[in-house]
């Protein structure tokens, strides 16, 4: 650890660089931003001098809701009124990725402290504060939520009934994601966690498929179990510090005695667990999937599991590393059991939405084992895969819905041969199913090798189950499914189908960009993460 | 850059072979990016586009070729692709991926061969290709091939292999399912996925093995640490294992074989280059880049040599089965690279990778010529074709060379590879594997023998609707693919010699080894095996039909590949209708007390479809605040109550 101490000692808040701290090589010159954004500055922020950069954070939580809030009021009875909704929407979520990947442009991680710290005073009788803060894990999944979010709502635009509560509730489903992973003071994850529960909850209700009432019923169950799951566990957790804080930082420096940490550790992680999801509290999740509409599938099936994994990342790894050490063999098993029911259960669905949920399932345990794991080059690579997931899982359900929305089915057996008509289509499926799979020059690749490397010396025989079945499993679902969907003789009732217009190519073309240039520049994502990954680790030993 | 040159000084300084290695490397894909951005909707610019970018690698190619001939030596440069800190002290305290290019007179020489037949193949597509079978998405998916081959040849450690390994995958699947339309070509392609997906498996879990022992995965480090002592010979053999799965997957091999026959569903430059110089040549080269590491495990050589053997043998009795051109020339070409990996199983390095280099240009003019015959008889099926050599003379007599030269019979150049294989073998002899050798050796050359007696000689079959006089032979660039590729296949046997000491056997060496001359020893017993085959297929020919539970058996390869399709079905088919019962009862069964609750609550998505969404998802989310802050104020007031 000596290297690393050494760093600690240089990385002040006045230095901006040192010999250590930046990876020799990276594709992109490291440019000297030239926005007047303070990196690592962990100076409390009063209302008295807001500067701008300092807001950057607020904006991009609270500016989806604010949005939404107005989108609400606004009237949409006629197509005008709506486009006028839709077009408000864009706005506001494509304003929030544009602040986003502004911070990650400025961002420079040194040595793991927070960047674009916010502090201000909320609840100090309870020792909860507005805290809000980023590192290198957070600022990577916050550039893949509002991402999601934005093409979620590009991709909603034919939505006709109650638009504007529509994007309100896809809005604060964003306010929601941003804000779990801005936050730094639990009270204020534990608020922000159950909004993309009860957004989920009423937007699978309110303009789902067939079987929406009970899907939405089971989301609002299992998503208010995790969070009064993770509830219990913060007050407990908060109750054990003196003075009593909710602050992630302070109490990650808490010594923590006895059975408590014990009891600690199984309420995160089951309160993360559902949300991953993992066998067995993975059904809510198959359901929900199945039973949205193409973008808010998307959205669950894509950023869910990256809060479950930021959840884990933070807690379980961050705070409990001891406890993970010595529950290592019942997680492990728990990873397998995921994977392969996940893999096994894809192959036998006739809905290609359930398949495709089953999919990300069997990516997000390849999370866990990252997790578990422990080991630094596994956690970096399971940010990449997070985000790598989340990209091609979104993808994949778009695409379905677009079909869907043409052939009027889900279902695998109806469809054949559409490649013939929507070439697209069969193009960004074959993109999103192979990079899923870490097709090399997309984006899974690299997160896949590096949480493969960093795992297998931690236990051999789970990673190389693992490696196989994954690679099997999910492998043979993504080519049965295109072979059976967009190859083969076209029927004639689907001789007039129409390829992907315009705006479906816009969104589309956007997430296979990111994919493609994550891709092929890992260290776009991978370098910024380093730091904040050695800062967990460092954290969870002291 | 850390550039590692240690190879030639002076004039070629400036056309460093590692230079012209990236160059080679990057051609293809900078045609392929060309195409998809540019010249997507043309296809003669298309062509041109894809005929200029691997005419350049083959320029590049040729100039690697001919520095490391002159100056065998060893060069790397690479860059770092991913770089990180891990927190540990010591030299395990970053850790780094690297990508660069290798140049040394093995990567050439596959180069070399890479270059060559994809130039030729993908210029014939232009003629054989129409529009409308999607001739610029074969060139598309051609050219990633190609790229991703030269990147196999051409890396310097394992983690890029993966890389370019996976990409050819992907590459091999898109060439089989071209023809995605046809049920039959989809569910090849699906088929051969698996089996590759296998083996890309398999090498990832051999790089994750070799970075646990070694902590290191750069062949040339690796090369010195396996004699190390690091690690034992047991980890050593696991380790070659892995390798030799993820070869044997690629290459076809037993038991990973049975997605050969799907191969051939493919487009014939497709097949060509599937079966040629890309996908099924990468295991093979993967095992003789990775030579060091079966080197030091004896039982390694040992296990890839019968795997090797009995690939070549049993292909070769399979081939004799076949009824069909195409699948015939498949286990053909699955035999001679088994009895490649047997011959470098049993020492024979250098004989090996020059049979490899020959055989390239053999293999892939045997299947741009079996395309050409397809188009022109419209069938595949040996019992409809005869008399060939009269009508398609171009074709026949470029398919004869080219299956000669396969059995080994002189002066073509399958004969000196051949008696090179031979020549080490012999001083001195080694049992048993030189018998494996010489059975397949007869096996294969009957095998090819009886197709070219059936689809050739003798008299063309009469078809119902099929006048003989309208076959036409290959014309236009097809033609002149398959007379540029029988020019390698008669003279590059020449290279066996020693040539003042820049002979093949010379520069192409491994460094355990000592490079065996050719002798007439070896020339003459693989000339000999290779007319007897001959002689035996020959006389069968035509008239050989097998009764018919053995003809179905032997034309199926025993069943094999569909015993395991029948299995991976049905077991997962049961498998996830199992699960599906778990969930559907178990788990959400145990929710069912929940659901009675919620049919009161049932009646808020009614009240949503009425249209009071607004005021329930605030009235909601107020709900929600309001418990959390209740739960917050209790909090409070239990701090307070407890000082």
């Amino acid at each position: 650890m000596t290297g690393f101490s050494l760093l600690m000692a240089a990385a002040s808040p006045s230095a901006t660089s040192s010999p250590l701290a930046t990876p020799s090589a990276s594709p992109l010159p490291s440019i000297v931003p030239s926005l007047p954004i303070p990196s690592g500055t962990p100076a409390p922020v009063t209302l008295a001098n807001p500067t701008l950069p300092a807001l950057l954070l607020s904006g991009i939580v609270w500016i989806p809701l604010i949005v939404g809030l107005v989108l609400l009021l606004l009237p949409a009875r006629s197509e005008a009124e709506r486009a006028r909704v839709r077009i408000g929407a864009i706005v506001g979520s494509g304003f929030v990725l544009v602040l986003a990947v502004l911070m990650w442009y400025g961002f420079a991680d040194q040595g793991g402290t927070l960047a674009y710290e916010e502090q201000r005073a909320w609840l100090p009788q309870l020792g909860s504060s507005y805290h809000l803060g980023v590192d290198g894990v957070s600022l990577a999944l916050l550039l893949l939520t509002s991402l999601l979010s934005l093409v979620a709502v590009l991709a909603s635009s034919r939505v006709r009934e109650r638009a504007g509560a529509y994007f309100a509730l896809l809005l604060l489903f964003e306010t929601g994601l941003n804000g779990v992973l801005a936050a730094v003071d639990y009270l204020l994850i534990l608020l922000f966690w159950a909004m993309p529960v009860v957004a989920a909850f009423l937007l699978i209700a309110g303009w789902g498929g067939p079987g929406r009432s009970r899907a939405a019923l089971k989301v609002l169950a299992f998503g208010l179990a995790s969070t009064a799951l993770l509830l219990v566990a913060v007050l407990i957790l908060a109750g054990q510090s003196s003075p009593p804080t909710f602050d992630l930082l302070s109490l990650h420096n808490t010594v923590l005695h006895g059975p408590a940490t014990g009891l600690l550790f199984w309420l995160f992680f089951a309160a993360f667990a559902i949300l991953l999801p993992a066998v067995p509290l993975h059904t809510w999740f198959i359901d929900a999937v199945a039973e949205a509409g193409a973008p808010v599938a998307a959205l669950i099936g894509g950023a869910l599991p990256a809060l479950a994994g930021y959840g884990l990342y933070r807690t379980v790894l961050g705070d409990f590393p001891a406890d993970l050490h010595r529950m290592r063999g019942a997680i492990l098993v728990l990873t397998l059991a995921t994977l392969i029911w996940s893999g096994l259960s894809a192959l036998g669905q006739d809905d290609l939405k359930r398949a495709i949920a089953f999919l990300a399932q069997s990516r997000s345990s390849l999370v866990l084992l990252a997790v578990v794991s422990a080991a630094p080059v596994a956690l970096n690579g399971g940010v990449v895969l997070i985000v790598a997931s989340g990209l091609g899982v979104a993808l994949l359900l778009l695409t379905a819905g677009m079909i869907q929305e043409r052939t009027g089915t889900h279902s695998v057996r109806a469809l054949s041969g559409l490649a013939a008509r929507l070439p697209r289509a069969a193009i960004l499926y074959l993109v999103g199913g192979l990079g899923l799979l870490g097709l090399p020059g997309l984006a899974g690749f690299v997160g896949m090798v590096l949480v493969f490397l960093g795992a297998y010396p931690v236990d051999r025989t789970t990673t190389t189950i693992a490696i196989l079945a994954s690679a099997l499993l999910s492998g043979g679902l993504v080519v049965t499914s295109s072979e059976r969907i967009f190859f083969g003789p076209l029927p004639d009732g689907f001789a007039r189908l129409r390829d992907l217009g315009t705006l479906e190519l816009t969104y589309a073309v956007l997430l296979v960009a990111v994919i493609v240039l994550l891709g092929v520049f890992p260290t776009l994502l991978a370098n910024d993460v380093n730091f904040g990954i050695l800062s967990l680790l460092a954290r969870g030993a002291g | 850059m850390t550039g590692v040159l240690l190879a030639a000084r002076g004039p070629l300084e400036t056309w460093s072979p590692t230079l012209m290695a990236q160059l080679a490397l990057l051609l293809p894909a900078l045609a392929a990016l060309v195409v998809v951005t540019f010249t997507i909707d043309s296809r003669r610019a298309t062509a041109v586009t894809a005929f200029l970018g691997t005419a350049g690698m083959l320029l590049c190619a040729g100039v690697m070729a001919a520095i490391e001939v002159a100056h065998p030596g060893h060069a790397e440069t690479s860059f770092t692709f991913l770089q990180f800190f891990t927190g540990q002290s010591g030299t395990a305290s970053e850790f780094g991926l690297n990508l660069g290019v290798v140049a040394d007179p093995l990567g050439a020489v596959m180069l070399l061969a890479l270059a060559l037949t994809s130039l030729l193949v993908i210029v014939s597509a232009l003629d054989s290709v129409r529009r409308a079978d999607g001739f610029i998405r074969l060139v598309l998916v051609s050219l990633t091939a190609t790229f991703a081959m030269a990147g196999v040849i051409l890396s310097p450690n394992y983690f890029e292999t993966l890389l370019f390994w996976m990409l050819l995958s992907a590459s091999g699947y898109l060439l089989v399912g071209h023809w995605w339309g046809l049920p039959a070509a989809a569910a090849a392609a699906r088929r051969a996925f698996l089996y590759l997906a296998l083996g890309d498996a398999l090498l990832l879990v051999a790089i994750v093995y070799a970075f646990f022992r070694f902590q290191d995965l750069n062949f040339g480090h690796l090369s010195l640490a396996y004699r190390g002592g690091k690690v034992s010979s047991n980890g050593l053999l696991i380790l070659a294992l892995l390798v030799l799965g993820a070869a044997v997957s690629k290459s076809a091999q037993l038991p990973l074989h049975a997605w050969l026959t799907d191969a051939v569903e493919a487009p014939a430059p497709a097949a060509a280059l599937v079966l040629g110089p890309t996908l099924a040549s990468s295991g093979v080269y993967l095992v003789a880049r990775t030579y060091d590491l079966f080197h030091a495990s004896p039982r390694a050589l040992a296990v890839l040599a019968v795997v090797g053997g009995a690939s070549a043998i049993m292909a070769a009795v399979w081939a004799l089965g076949q009824r069909n051109l195409k699948h015939g020339l498949a286990f053909a070409a699955m035999s001679n690279l088994g009895l490649i990996l047997l011959a470098l199983g049993l020492g024979a390095f250098g004989g090996a990778l020059l049979h490899l280099f020959t055989s390239v240009f053999a293999v892939a003019l045997l299947f741009l010529a079996a395309g050409a015959v397809g188009a022109g008889l419209r069938t595949e099926r040996l019992a409809e074709m005869g008399g060939l050599l009269r009508r398609m003379p171009v074709t026949g007599w470029t398919t004869l060379l080219a299956m000669a030269s396969l059995c080994g019979i002189p002066p073509l150049a399958g004969s000196w590879s051949k008696g090179a294989i031979w020549a080490s073998l012999l001083s001195p002899l080694k049992e048993p594997g030189p018998i494996a050798l010489g059975l397949a050796s007869l096996l294969l050359a009957a095998a090819l023998t009886r197709l070219f007696a059936a689809a050739f000689l003798g008299e063309t079959a009469r078809r119902r609707r099929f006048e003989p006089a309208r076959i036409q032979d290959a014309a236009g660039r097809v033609r002149t693919a398959l007379i540029l590729l029988a020019i390698p296949v008669v003279v590059a046997g020449v290279w066996a010699l020693p040539l003042g000491g820049h002979g093949f056997l010379n520069v192409v060496r491994f460094p355990g080894l000592k490079p065996t001359p050719l002798t007439a020893a070896g020339v003459g017993l693989a000339s000999l095996l290779g007319l007897l085959g001959a002689g035996i297929g020959w006389l069968g020919g035509r008239a050989w039909r097998w009764p018919e539970p053995v003809g179905a058996a032997l034309e199926s390869s025993f069943y094999l590949g569909h015993a395991v399709a029948a299995a991976a079905r049905r077991g997962s088919g049961a498998a996830a209708s199992g699960l599906g019962w778990i969930e559907r009862r178990v788990l959400d069964g145990a929710l069912a007390g929940f659901e009675e609750a919620g049919a009161l609550a049932g009646r808020v998505p009614r009240r949503l479809r009425a249209g009071r969404a607004e005021q329930s998802s605030l009235g909601l989310l107020a709900g929600v605040v309001l418990v959390i802050a209740l739960a917050l104020l209790l909090v409070a007031w239990a701090a307070r109550v407890t000082g």
